[in-house]
Formats: C-alpha cells, sequence, structure tokens
C-alpha cells in the first residue's frame, strides 16, 4: 500500500517526491479507517495526505470526500490545488449557485472525488434533501479543515463546527474522519481529543517557521502607526499583508498607502466574491505591494513567497497571531513579521471579548418570543424585541446549535429539545480570552526570543530560540522611530477622512405602525456628510470630550465642519440652516448649527421642536425601534422658509432622526434637505 | 445540550433495518424486514463476526463465506451499508429537533417491549420527550376513528381519571378515541405516551405537542422513520406496541373483522400482553359486543364514577379475578369457538396449546402423541412455529424458543 502511495505521490508531484515525515503514516491512519488528527504547520501538506487518502479509497470503490472549510477563499484554494494533481474537486457554497447544475450531475455520474462545503451546508435542507442522496457511492471520507474550530478554547472557535461534533458522534466506524490544523496548543488538542473520541490518532510536528524574523514596536497614536508604516513598507523586499482589526482602519490605512505611494488595496470581508478574488490573485502575482486585510484573508491563503506581515493593531491572543505571521516566509529565505502595538488595540480587543457571547437574558428573551409563536423570521422577531440584528443573529445561531430553535425555511421555531442556559462555558472562555490578551501584551514588551515565546504557547514540544528576531540580535529589523514630518501629515490625514451620510430610501423591514415600503421621493433628504467617526482617532476624541464633558464643541469643530460644508459644495446650495432639538442637551447642537451658520454667513431658523421625551435613540437596537422611537417625537414650528436647507446634528447613527426630522421639514415646504452630523456611531464604532 | 450516544451496533442496525436517510430515487434497495433481520442477527450470532457491529469493519467476502450469505444478499448489505455518512447527517439533524433514536442494542431500549414481544420487538425506535414516562404505570385507550358522543364522553372522562390518578394515558395518536384520550389526559395534567407509527417530525412541531414534551408530560415514539406517511400496515403493526406499554388497556369502540383496534385487540387477547377492558354500556358497536364474548372484560363508568374505588383498585381488582381464570381449561372453548367463527386458519388458536405442553421439551412423536394428532399435521405446525421463532429445535427436542 505504501509503494502505492509513494507511485501516487510521484505522479503528481515529479520522480523526485517524496513523502515527508509523518504523511504517509497519517494517510495509513486514515486508511485504517482511524480517526486521526494532523497538528502541522502551514505548508506541510496536510492537503495532500487528505487528497491521496482520497485517491486511494476511491480506488477501493469508496464514495466521495466530503471536505468541511470554514471560508471561502480556502475552498477556492483546495480546488485548484486538487485540479493541478488531479483530484476532480467541486464545492457547493453560497458564492457559487451558478454552478450547482453541473456539479450536482458529476456527483451522480460519480466523477467527483472531493466536495467542499462549510459546516452550515451540512445543515442546509435543500443541501441534505436535494445533493446527499445524488452522490454516487455516498460519502468515503469526512476530512475536517481547520479543526481548531472545533475547539471554544481555540482562536477560532465557531459554533457550526459542534454540529459537526455532534455528526461525528453518530457516525458509522465503516467512514474514516481526518481533522487537520495549524494551530492548536495543547488545552485545544485536549479538547478535540475528547470531542472526536477515543482512539484519535494525534500527529503532531513543530509549528515555527524558521525563516521568519520578528520585532515587536509599541507606537501608542493611530498617526504615529500610519507614519511608520508609510515610512518602512517601501524598504521591504517582497509584496505582503498588513492586518487591521477592524473594516474601516483597513480603509483607512490603504487609503494613506496610496495617497504616499505605495501600492496598497483593501480587503475586506464586506467585498464582492470576485473583488476578493482579484485581490488575492494580485497579491499572488506581485501587483500590489500589499493588501490591508482583515482576518477575511484567512487561513490558508496560500502565497510560498510572502515576505511580510504586519499588523497595525495587537491581535487578541499569541495563537491568532501565529496563524496570521504564519503564513509569511514559507518557501524564501528571509520574511518579516512586525507588531505594531497601539493604545487603542485593547479598547477593541474588550470590545470583541463582551460582544463575542450572547448573554444568558438575550438568549432567553429570544427564545421566549420564537416559543409563543408557531414560527418567526427574523424581522418578526426583531418587531417584538429590542435587540440589534447582528445580537439577535448571534443568539439565534447559538439557540439553533444548541437545538433549542430550528429553522424552516425562513422560520424559527422551538423544537422539543430541552434547552438549558449555561453560561459557565461562555464565561469561561471569556475569562481566557482576557487572559490571552494579556499575554499579547507580555509578548509586546518582553525582552526574550519572540519566536520562543510564541513556540512556548503553542506548547510546541520543538520550541526554542530563533537567533532572527530583534530581541535575540538585540538590534531593531526596522527602525522604530518615525519623523515628525510624517506623522504630522497622517494626522492631517485623519482629519480629512470625511464620511457619507446615505439618505434612508425605504421604512424598515416589515413596516411599522402605518407605514410601509419606500419612502417616496419628495420626502427624502439628500445624501450628506459626517465629519467623522465617533470616537475615532482625528476630531472624535474631541467631539466626545466636548459632548460629555465641556458641553460645548470648541471651535477648531466649527472650523474644520465649515471647510468640509464648503469642499462638498451640496447643490443647490443650503440657503438657510437649522438643528435637530434636543430636550437633554438643549444647547449643544443649536449652539454649535448657529455658529456654524454664521462662519457660513446663512441664517439660522429654529423650526424643530422635540414634543415628546423619548428614550435616548442610541439605546434603540434595531431599525424597526429606531425608527418608532422617533416617528412623533418631533414637530415643526414657526415658518418654514422655501429654500434648499443645512440640518445639523452631533450624531448620527441610524440616521431615522435626520430622515423623520427631514421629512417635517419638506411637508411644510422647506427646499432640498442636506443632513450633516459631526460624528457617525454607526455600527457601534465601525468593528467587523 | 444532552449527547445523543449511539454505539456502533446501533449504527449498523440503522443502515440495514431502516429506511433513514435512504432516497429510492437514486439506490433500488430494501432494507431488512424484521424477520430477515432476526434471521440475519441469528446467523452473526453463530459466526466469528458476533455482532451487528461486524458489517462495519468487515467486507462483502466475508460476510458471504462467514454468514452464508447468497450474493444477492451481500450486495445488498453493502449497498445499504453505503450510506454511512448521510445517515450521520440525517441523525445530527433528527436531533437538533429533539428527536432521540434507540435500539435492541441501546440500554435504554424500553425494556417491556422486550419481554412482551421478544423477536417481534422493533430493531429501532424514534423518540422525542423523556424515556422515564416509561417507568410509570401505563393504561391504554383505543378505539376507532369515527365514534359516537357517548364513546367520546367515556374516553374523556376515562383519561382525565387517569389523569388524576397518575395512572400514563398510552395512545396512538390517531383522529378520534386516541386523540381525545391524549389531550384529556394532557389538559388534567396527566402524562401520555403516543405511540405513532407517520410524520412524528411534523407532529411535535405543534405547539401542544410540543409544549408537552418540554414539560416531561408527553413521550411521543415512532417505529417508523419520523418523516414517513401515513400506510396502514404500519399502523397496524404499532398497535402491538400499545399493549405491551401498558398495565391495562381499554378499547372505547371498535368495528367487526376490520381496523386497527379490532386487529390490535384479538392480537392482545391471543398474545396475553395486557388486560383487556373492552366498554360495555349501551349503544356500544358490534366489535365491542364480539370482543366481551372472547375474552375481553367489561368496563363501563362505574370504573371511574366512583366514590368507593379507586380506577386503579377497580383496574386491579377485575385483572384479579382475570387471571385466576385458566386460559386453558374451560375457556379454550370458548376462544376455539370464537377464533373458528372469525379466523379459519387453526394455527393460531391450537398454539397456545402447544404452547402449553411444550413448556417442557419433548420428542415430535412424543407430542404427536399427547396432542392426539397426525404427525404429518404436527411437523406442519412445528415447522411453522420455528419460522416464527417460536420453537428451537435442537437435536431431536423441541422447546419454547428462549425469548430475551
Amino acid at each position: 500500500m505504501r509503494r502505492k502511495g509513494e507511485q501516487l505521490l510521484k505522479q503528481m508531484f515529479g520522480a523526485n517526491a517524496q513523502f515527508r515525515e509523518g504523511q504517509w503514516e497519517a494517510i495509513e491512519a486514515v486508511l485504517n479507517k482511524k480517526r486521526t488528527l494532523i497538528v502541522q504547520k502551514t505548508g506541510w501538506g496536510k492537503s495532500i495526505v487528505y487528497f491521496l487518502a482520497t485517491k486511494l479509497l476511491r480506488e477501493q470503490g469508496a464514495g466521495l470526500t466530503i471536505l468541511i472549510s470554514p471560508l471561502l477563499s480556502l475552498m477556492r484554494n483546495q480546488i485548484d490545488m486538487a485540479g493541478r494533481i488531479g483530484i476532480n474537486a467541486a464545492s457547493i457554497n453560497s458564492a457559487n449557485q451558478n454552478d450547482w447544475g453541473t456539479t450536482k450531475l458529476l456527483l451522480q455520474e460519480g466523477k467527483c472525488d472531493v466536495l467542499l462545503v462549510s459546516p452550515e451546508r451540512l445543515s442546509n435542507r435543500a443541501f441534505v434533501d436535494e445533493i446527499l442522496p445524488i452522490i454516487k457511492k455516498g460519502i468515503g471520507m469526512f476530512v475536517v479543515d481547520e479543526a481548531h474550530c472545533i475547539s471554544d478554547w481555540g482562536h477560532d472557535f465557531r459554533p457550526d463546527y459542534r454540529r459537526i461534533v455532534r455528526l461525528l458522534d453518530v457516525l458509522p466506524a465503516n467512514i474514516p474522519v481526518l481533522a487537520t490544523t495549524a494551530t492548536a496548543n495543547d488545552r485545544v488538542i485536549n479538547d478535540i481529543s475528547q470531542q472526536l473520541g477515543e482512539g484519535l490518532v494525534i500527529l503532531r510536528g513543530p509549528l515555527i517557521r524558521e525563516s521568519l524574523s520578528l520585532q515587536s514596536i509599541n507606537l501608542n497614536d493611530q498617526a504615529e502607526r500610519l507614519a511608520w508604516l508609510a515610512e518602512h513598507v517601501p524598504e521591504m523586499s517582497g509584496t505582503g499583508i498588513i492586518y487591521c482589526l477592524t473594516k474601516a482602519d483597513c480603509s483607512r490605512v490603504a487609503a494613506w498607502l496610496q495617497q504616499k505611494g505605495v501600492n496598497a488595496l483593501e480587503y475586506t470581508g464586506d467585498m464582492k466574491t470576485e473583488v476578493r478574488e482579484e485581490r488575492e490573485q494580485k497579491l499572488l502575482n506581485n501587483e500590489v505591494k500589499a493588501l490591508v486585510a482583515t482576518i477575511a484573508l484567512g487561513m490558508g491563503y496560500d502565497k510560498p513567497d510572502l515576505g511580510f506581515v504586519i499588523h497595525f493593531q495587537r491581535p487578541g491572543s499569541i495563537v491568532s497571531y501565529y496563524q496570521q505571521i504564519g503564513r509569511a516566509g514559507r518557501a524564501v529565505d528571509q520574511a518579516y513579521a512586525i507588531l505594531l502595538n497601539g493604545r487603542e488595540d485593547d479598547e477593541i480587543q474588550d470590545y470583541f471579548i463582551s460582544k463575542a457571547f450572547p448573554s444568558v437574558q438575550e438568549m432567553k428573551s429570544v427564545l421566549r418570543v420564537i416559543e409563543q409563536s408557531d414560527g418567526l423570521s427574523i424581522y418578526g422577531i426583531q418587531r417584538e424585541l429590542n435587540m440589534s440584528k447582528g445580537r439577535l443573529e448571534k443568539c439565534l445561531k447559538m439557540l439553533e446549535i444548541e437545538g433549542a430553535i430550528a429553522k424552516d425555511k425562513s422560520l424559527y421555531k422551538r423544537t422539543v429539545n430541552i434547552w438549558q442556559p449555561d453560561s459557565r462555558r461562555s464565561d469561561a472562555v471569556t475569562h481566557l480570552r482576557r487572559e490571552e490578551l494579556l499575554q499579547m501584551q507580555r509578548f509586546g514588551n518582553t525582552a526574550d526570543c519572540l519566536m520562543k515565546f510564541i513556540a512556548e504557547e503553542l506548547n510546541d514540544p520543538y520550541a526554542k530560540e530563533c537567533g532572527k528576531c530583534t530581541n535575540c540580535l538585540n538590534h531593531s529589523l526596522f527602525a522604530e522611530e518615525v519623523s515628525h514630518e510624517v506623522v504630522l501629515q497622517a494626522i492631517k490625514f485623519l482629519r480629512k477622512d470625511s464620511l457619507v451620510v446615505e439618505p434612508r430610501k425605504q421604512w424598515p423591514p416589515g413596516g411599522f405602525g402605518i407605514v410601509k415600503g419606500r419612502i417616496p421621493e419628495e420626502l427624502r433628504i439628500e445624501e450628506g456628510r459626517a465629519l467623522c467617526r465617533y470616537g475615532d482617532a482625528g476630531w472624535g476624541k474631541f467631539i466626545r470630550e466636548d459632548k460629555y464633558q465641556q458641553g460645548r464643541f470648541r471651535d477648531v469643530l466649527v472650523t474644520a465642519s465649515v471647510e468640509l460644508i464648503k469642499k462638498w459644495d451640496p447643490q443647490p446650495y443650503p440657503q438657510w440652516v437649522t438643528a435637530i432639538p434636543s430636550q437633554r442637551h438643549p444647547d449643544l447642537v443649536t449652539n454649535f448649527a448657529m455658529r456654524v451658520a454664521e462662519e457660513l454667513g446663512l441664517p439660522y431658523l429654529s423650526v424643530l421642536k422635540k414634543v415628546k421625551e423619548r428614550p435616548e435613540q442610541k439605546s434603540m437596537n434595531n431599525s424597526n425601534m429606531q425608527a418608532q422611537n422617533v416617528y412623533d417625537a418631533f414637530a415643526p414650528q414657526g415658518k418654514i422658509s422655501e429654500g434648499a436647507v443645512l440640518l445639523i446634528d452631533d450624531m448620527v447613527d441610524s440616521r431615522w432622526t435626520l430622515t423623520i426630522c427631514g421629512m417635517l421639514l419638506l411637508s411644510e415646504g422647506s427646499g432640498p434637505v442636506f443632513p450633516f452630523a459631526l460624528a457617525s456611531t454607526a455600527g457601534g464604532g465601525d468593528v467587523n | 445540550m444532552r449527547k445523543m450516544t449511539l454505539n456502533q451496533d446501533s449504527l449498523a442496525m440503522l443502515l440495514l433495518c431502516t429506511n433513514l436517510a435512504l432516497h429510492q430515487n437514486q439506490v433500488k434497495v430494501k432494507p431488512f424486514t424484521l424477520r430477515e433481520w432476526n434471521d440475519l442477527t441469528k446467523r452473526l450470532k453463530q459466526s466469528t463476526l458476533g455482532r451487528p457491529q461486524a458489517f462495519l469493519d468487515t467486507d462483502l467476502n466475508e460476510w458471504k463465506e462467514v454468514l452464508h450469505l447468497s450474493t444477492e444478499q451481500a450486495e445488498r448489505v453493502s449497498m445499504l451499508l453505503e450510506r454511512a455518512g448521510q445517515l450521520g447527517i440525517e441523525l445530527e439533524r433528527l436531533q437538533n429537533l429533539g428527536i432521540w433514536v434507540t435500539t435492541r442494542a441501546e440500554a435504554n431500549y424500553p425494556r417491556q417491549l422486550k419481554k412482551s414481544l421478544g423477536q417481534k420487538t422493533p430493531v429501532v425506535l424514534f423518540y422525542a420527550g423523556s424515556l422515564d414516562i416509561l417507568q410509570t404505570d401505563g393504561v391504554c385507550i383505543v378505539g376507532s376513528r369515527k365514534v359516537d358522543e357517548t364513546g367520546v364522553f367515556f374516553t374523556r372522562k376515562l383519561a382525565e381519571k387517569c389523569a388524576q390518578e397518575k395512572l400514563t394515558v398510552v395512545s396512538g395518536g390517531a383522529a378520534g378515541v386516541d386523540s381525545i384520550a391524549q389531550e384529556a389526559a394532557l389538559k388534567t395534567g396527566g402524562k401520555v405516551i403516543a405511540v405513532l407509527a407517520d410524520t412524528m417530525e411534523f407532529r411535535i412541531m405543534r405547539r401542544e405537542w410540543r409544549e408537552s414534551v418540554l414539560s416531561n408530560r408527553l413521550l411521543v415514539l415512532s417505529t417508523a422513520n419520523p418523516k414517513a406517511h401515513f400506510k396502514p400496515y404500519t399502523a397496524m403493526e404499532r398497535n402491538k406496541y400499545l399493549y405491551t406499554l401498558a398495565k391495562y388497556a381499554v378499547v372505547v369502540s371498535s368495528a367487526v373483522n376490520k381496523g386497527g383496534t379490532w386487529a390490535g385487540a384479538n392480537e392482545n387477547l391471543r398474545a396475553g400482553w395486557t388486560p383487556l377492558f373492552v366498554r360495555s354500556e349501551d349503544g356500544i358497536p358490534e366489535g365491542n359486543k364480539m370482543l366481551l364474548q372472547i375474552g375481553g372484560l367489561p368496563i363501563n363508568r362505574l370504573a371511574w364514577d366512583s366514590n368507593i374505588t379507586t380506577l386503579r383498585d377497580w383496574f386491579s381488582q377485575k385483572d384479579e379475578t382475570y387471571r385466576q381464570q385458566s386460559l386453558f381449561g374451560e375457556d379454550v372453548a370458548v376462544v376455539r369457538e370464537a377464533e373458528e367463527e372469525l379466523n379459519k386458519d387453526i394455527y393460531e388458536t391450537v398454539w397456545p396449546i402447544i404452547a402449553h405442553v411444550l413448556k417442557t421439551p419433548r420428542k415430535e412423536t412424543e407430542l404427536a402423541e399427547i396432542l392426539n394428532i397426525r404427525p404429518v399435521q404436527l411437523k406442519d405446525w412445528l415447522l411453522r412455529a420455528i419460522t416464527d421463532g417460536r420453537v428451537v429445535k435442537e437435536k431431536s427436542l423441541y422447546s419454547l424458543s428462549v425469548r430475551s
């Protein structure tokens, strides 16, 4: 059998090809129907193991291999690789629906060897009822890629993987199972072991990448870090990745680098698949200097000659950090991993941690609403419950994984599984995450070998000093100082970064009260502007301070706003200015608006009043609730002038306040309404 | 969430004996019937393979050789095992809905079923709710779908009384008597075991069912695939489980010679699983009258409408009296007569007698003498009894098979 395996290997990779240590052992274990876990670094050849095992099993008459993968980009890579070595792989996923027809035929005729799917796909009704049954010869093997996702102790726990584990619990023993990962420490491995069952064969190798040189730099301000990037990225040979924690940061960093003459493109999960594929390809072909990405540019993106990985902000754990830098330096002698530590990093991580798990209270309330019905859509639930869509989706996912609810087409229904809220697990995980954060901070400040620090965190039995990092060498790989000049430019850049406020065209889905559907054009506000994002590195800090501590917005904000408005130059140009009234902070916004009006040389008219005291708009968590909250809270007063008007508020979040006040003005005969706000708080601070 | 653990024997049984995850449009193969499976199990036991799990570890050639299977049968096994991956996925899906599985090879399989039915006990059972409810005393309440007002009233009152006295109502979930009994019992705060033969998955989504299961008062069992549609055969088969899970059985209304209630009641009388009570008051249907003549015990409103005695006591008293009458004495003639009128196949009639005699293992000639029949006829019946799994022959001795 080994000889057969070697034969195949040579067929695929040439006459000189040989099995790496452990590869054949893994294939053999699988062929003997033993459940196997491979823990090896990226590039070791885990895919070779399962592709070859598939080929050998197929020759024995087995069914196809189902390869469970968490990311679309991963799937694409795999299919390409499989094709190159003569294995027919296909995928059924949300981005390739046009191909499903052809794939189905392949499955029916038994011509597909490997089928790649996401974990959620396995519980998709259409998939289970229409695709699985037609697979000729059924399923011959399950491969769980990125198996660390099974463990909530892991850095990338995905709830859908819990269902995979349950599937494996009731899988007959004649179907072998292979799990693979490149990032798992002892705790995670033990957890996976427990879940995959006794008799799990574990094959583990050294995780550290020899060619990587590490450096950790402390630069508190975003402006300083932007400056550092502008100065040093051009120095680095080859092309690479710059990781940011949020989408907004990616956008900003990419724009800044472009401005400074560095060919950097942003890459986030929001982008269309074609665009993402295009940019992945560009980096592969070295047509860009760097992709500025969130973790959406994820695991297994395979570029053997990746020259550098820079982290603009600190990731949440050493293991995540390792995973992200692990893809550099695969096939080059020298590659760099630079970590920029900033003050805001912990705030962001803290936010992520606190929002990671839905609270027991939240889950209970969602369940209660569903229980009392015969099935509700997500909109139906939103109408009953003041919870943001994001939170709600998290709750629904957890409840579904725990078997408390099931989805029947688009309705969520209560099942007959008893549900016991158990916060112990999530509490334990939250606690762990905070530990990991502390550990990451220690890493940022350690004087020990950086690589060894990471290896020990991974419980790598082969951990040792690297001799290549700044601490081993005792000098920095890249200068840590930044030129004052460039920092100033960066500050200016951050402050110029204004935002567009899109007008709302529709009432919230499902409507409320008597309104539903489209907002008539003649009652819609125009596209507007916001100076910045709330809490942001540029103006954001001032705005926060002034609102809550000073009670008055400082003059420099007025100047910046006026400058923006003049540059924006809305047409037809506004002829008067008004502001959104507030009973809570009566002078704050009006005072600001008046000063803006004065500098613009326009009259200020106070034509809106607040008639009902309502809970703060920011406490309303979904569109429906937000719209309902403001709908009847304002009324017009006095004479409303006919010309175009600049409608000012200090914050814009859901845009309902501006929409409804704008509507009032328009219905009372004003000209086009242009909204302007100091800060946007949309998306709770622009996190992923 | 509870973890569903099924051992490999169970998984093999699910693959070989059920149509779970089996889609006929792709592969045309039939799961093994109960009889076929019993035969297969026997061969397994007598071979080196031992248990159903072995099918998962060995291949076609070994099955043919060691189990003496024909090529056709061996291929049948192979085709059934092919869908193992899909089975895992389907089981996980069911689990997520709250539908669990038990099999003959699992420790939590209802003991009463094994004890009463022996080889006829279902290989696989689907359930939702807590199996603990099986530990309570049950009263099976059955009857036809079409039932008159007095019948409805009787059913409701009886079910309520059961609930009040903590007697679990066992019923088939069919329209008519079954549903009325279930609803009344649940409304009164009692417990119910609903044994279904179809559409389990659909029914447990209904709010009343769902809430009762979640509050631990309803246990839903199904011998058929949870997605299965109604089939008269499975519905008929299901009836015996109602009797074997209960301590007492009450027939509210039955037709004569047709319908599930009639068939089930007769089967119960023949097999002697549960004391059979039959509603006896004015205006009862013909079926009731017949059943009362062939062994059914009369029950009327006095059972549940009395200040003197509880329903439980009433049942146990009548049961006592019933037991004291031997089945093989004066009543045999009655039984035989009734059977002959209705059922031309005398085998079932004589079986109890043969069984009685075979309590001691005997030789063929001996048997023929005792029973006073021609050896040829005896041979026929013995052969039948062996096929049915009721009798085993070792060397030249015939004896009753052990019902484990």
